[in-house]
């Protein structure tokens, strides 16, 4: 839709985004850029599920949410968009359910998947912009060959016992995923020690990379990695590289 | 020279803390301060730590090494100032 055809914001969603229209450099256009933006998380774990809710809640128009399996109670100690009463159903359902509650308005593709190699074409073809929740790297890896394949802008977020981190990722611009992690490290696993404050903390600032992004206001960690301790509260930001033989987005493979 | 250490994620976990004082001779490069960290360790530390650190061709391309706040490129050993702080993490992930 050309910019002129957009209908405007309706009177109900001028209420509902009351507090963030008047943010400096938001305003209206802000609030139309996010309601026509498509923005896939994967998965809706407990980074993900911090990162949907403040997107859907943003007023992000359209989520493309990717998550397996059935809520297990090992979930809820961070999976906030799972419930108790929602333990042994699938966890795609529990989240679509969540997110509607709060935002009627909202789109949802939702796939009971995760990011695989037959499916990640198919999802980032759908989006604007991915916000990376995956715990294994063979799927982020993934996302950030196509994020790369496809110029489309990828947050890349993590944590780990009280730590976290987060950079974003313009395709060409900044380093990509595979600058940072060329290939699955050996020693890492699927469960790691982690509260869901950590997963929280971090999943609401990877929200606001991408509204950052999508909105152009405010400047993106690109080229940056923040990464931070909740232990002591240090926060430190880290000046990231290119490598030129990056296996996915290097010049001199 | 006075260096610091600060060790992230996995790192930490296996170092058993948060940072490591050193005191090296001028002119030590990158692996050679990690080297000197290793062996300054309790031995069942630097056991854990080591090969989170190393890999067959040296220092592991997985790890996120930053010299005073700056990425090391890979492959690269600088050599260090004094007073430098060199932070290492192990990659991390969502879940
Ligand atoms: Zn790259």
């Amino acid at each position: 839709m050309q910019p002129d055809q957009v209908p405007a914001l309706s009177a109900h969603e001028r209420e509902v985004y009351s507090w963030q229209l008047t943010v400096p450099g938001h305003g209206e256009a802000g609030q139309l850029a996010l309601r026509g933006a498509s923005v896939l998380v994967s998965r809706v774990g407990g980074l993900g599920s911090a990162v949907a809710l403040e997107l859907a809640a943003a007023g992000v128009g359209r989520l493309i949410l990717a998550h397996a399996g059935d809520v297990q109670p090992s979930d809820l100690n961070r999976q906030l968009l799972m419930t108790h009463d929602s333990i042994g159903s699938p966890r795609i359902e529990s989240v679509e359910r969540r997110l509607k509650e709060l935002n009627p308005r909202l789109e949802t593709l939702c796939v009971a998947e995760n990011i695989q190699a037959d499916n990640v074409e198919k999802l980032v073809a759908e989006c604007d912009l991915i916000v990376d929740c995956a715990p294994l790297f063979e799927e982020r890896l993934l996302m950030n060959r196509e994020a790369v394949r496809t110029q489309t802008p990828m947050v890349e977020a993590a944590m780990y016992e009280l730590q976290a981190q987060l950079t974003t990722i313009l395709p060409g611009m900044t380093p990509c995923l595979a600058c940072i992690t060329p290939h699955s490290p050996p020693a890492w696993k699927r469960r790691f020690p982690v509260f869901g404050a950590v997963s929280g903390s971090v999943g609401c600032m990877a929200a606001m990379e991408a509204i950052k992004v999508i909105t152009g206001n405010g400047e993106p960690l690109a080229g940056r990695l923040l990464t931070y301790d909740l232990r002591d509260m240090s926060f430190r930001n880290l000046t990231i590289q290119r490598r030129p033989d990056c296996p996915v987005c290097g010049t001199t493979p | 020279m006075k260096l610091t250490v600060e060790w992230m994620s996995q790192l930490r976990v296996a170092a058993g803390s948060a940072q490591q004082l050193l005191d090296c001779p001028d002119g030590t490069r990158l692996t050679e301060a990690l080297e000197q960290a290793l062996a300054e360790l309790p031995p069942d530390r630097a056991l854990a730590l080591r090969p989170l650190l190393l890999a067959d061709e040296g220092l592991s391309s997985t790890l996120l090494i930053a010299v005073d706040g700056v990425q090391v490129p890979c492959g690269t050993d600088p050599e260090l100032t004094a007073g430098a702080t060199v932070l290492l993490s192990s990659p991390i992930a969502g879940g």
